[in-house]
């Protein structure tokens, strides 16, 4: 293939590992949620806790440095805490992503042991109602708000983030309030949510914002970064304009990489089942880690690769730049390879609307 | 007694690893939200770690340090002194002063 002789040399430096696809949580707007229904057999095809130490350990050999230890929601794991402390002696900078609400005595013992250097923790609202509208869970607030307390007593780094669509917007700005009074954080949130993804069972098209409430959402956020960033006397004097962003050497070229990103290049993602991954997206493309090992999977991986041509209407956009377009999006949009997803089409409309505008 | 009669050993809660061609040291422990997690070694730095798995003074450091590297030993002193204050600053060694 005469793609690998000019790319870079690839390294599995960044490895996400899904743990499990199921979830306490039955988020509307989730990509990867399955139906209730197929937990009995997800369960059974998950790797067992001795093929992730063993999994870990070819990670480790293999050089990677970052983890994410992710879902589903992994703390929904029985053998969690045996799982995590394999992995985590080996050495690894370790973050982990959950939606807080599982954290018991047991699993708060062993991240205190062995404390993650990065805790993401995803809020869906700010109350029990917009939790059981959203998420089908009735304590839900209650029980994430425990949980990250429990998780804010550990010494590791935490960032708080949520997904906003119809059901919580509206509590936006009370999720950001909570988050700053009860752990003086910032909070971020997900800028576009994308259609289901790998045999994802939920209607996330009926749910999510629309273009012009998440550029609207996306902008408000980040202004209100900017000006919390900014010292006082300077808040009058910066002009904030939205702009074409710089481009970035190779990393977008896929001349140089496989899809278009890092994806496959410095990251991997090892899903519930063993399958490696170049992006947690994207199933199409996908080699059998444990049958094959890791390093002879990762090795194999870009061979499996085949982007068929795109819309001309999109790989002729002037727009490409500001546009959020990448194979795994695609899929997720479009079920396929090659359409126009005109749902990420009209959010990039909305965003070249808006430049030149004074947004501060 | 001073920096040069006391022993230092490196402390636990730290992963020696190499990625991508580069020696790593990643913390494991109290310290992870510190420094990022991990601080990235040179060679010199990285071969001063593994041999603080043992009790060293500042004096059988330097010497393995020369017989290691093509250093003379006033400059691989100074080295040794530098490494060993910038992990005392980070609580990454111990201290035995009497050992």
């Amino acid at each position: 293939m005469k793609m690998l002789d000019v790319m870079p040399a690839r390294h599995p430096v960044n490895a996400t590992l899904e743990l499990t696809l199921r979830c306490n949580l039955k988020c509307k707007m989730c990509m990867f949620r399955h139906s209730d229904r197929e937990n009995v057999c997800l369960a059974a095809e998950e790797l067992t806790s001795a093929q992730w130490a063993d999994m870990a350990q070819q990670l480790f050999d293999a050089g990677t440095l970052n983890i994410l230890i992710t879902g589903g929601e992994p703390l929904l794991r029985k053998d969690f805490c045996e799982i995590y402390s394999s992995i985590y002696r080996l050495g690894f900078l370790v973050t982990l992503y959950t939606n807080a609400t599982l954290v018991t005595q047991e699993i708060l013992q062993t991240l205190r042991k062995y404390p993650p250097h990065r805790i993401g923790i995803t809020l869906y609202g700010a109350s029990n109602e917009t939790y059981q509208t959203l998420c089908g869970c009735a304590d839900g607030f209650d029980r994430a708000l425990a949980g990250a307390k429990a998780l804010a007593t550990l010494p590791s780094v935490l960032e708080f983030r949520t997904t906003l669509v119809q059901d919580n917007h509206q509590d936006m700005d009370a999720i950001a309030r909570l988050v700053e009074k009860e752990f003086g954080l910032p909070m971020t949130h997900a800028n576009t949510v994308f259609q289901s993804v790998r045999g994802g069972c939920m209607n996330v098209a009926d749910c999510r914002l629309t273009p012009e409430q998440t550029v609207d959402m996306t902008l408000t956020r980040t202004i209100r970064r900017v000006r919390q960033l900014l010292p006082p006397e300077r808040r009058e004097q910066v002009q904030l304009r939205l702009a074409d962003p710089q481009p970035e050497c190779t990393a977008q070229d896929p001349k140089y990489t496989l899809l278009g990103c890092n994806g496959g290049m410095n990251n991997v993602t090892v899903t519930w089942d063993g399958k490696l991954l170049g992006c947690q997206l994207l199933g199409n493309f996908s080699t059998d880690a444990v049958k094959l090992g890791f390093a002879k999977a990762w090795e194999e991986w870009p061979y499996t690769v085949r982007l068929p041509q795109v819309d001309p209407q999109c790989s002729a956009c002037p727009q490409l730049s500001l546009c959020q377009i990448c194979p795994g999006v695609r899929m997720a949009e479009c079920g396929n390879l090659q359409d126009r997803p005109e749902y990420i089409c009209q959010i990039t409309k909305q965003l070249v609307s808006r430049k030149g505008e004074d947004l501060l | 007694m001073g920096m040069m009669d006391a022993h230092y050993r490196g402390r636990e809660g730290f992963v020696h690893r190499r990625v991508a061609g580069t020696d790593v040291l990643i913390s494991v422990g109290a310290n992870v939200a510190n420094f990022n997690g991990y601080i990235t070694l040179n060679p010199t730095a990285s071969f001063l770690w593994d041999v603080l798995a043992q009790p060293r003074t500042v004096g059988e450091l330097t010497v393995l340090l020369t017989e290691e590297f093509d250093v003379s030993p006033e400059i691989a002193r100074k080295d040794v002194t530098l490494f060993l204050e910038m992990l005392q600053r980070n609580a990454m060694v111990t201290v035995y002063e009497d050992a």
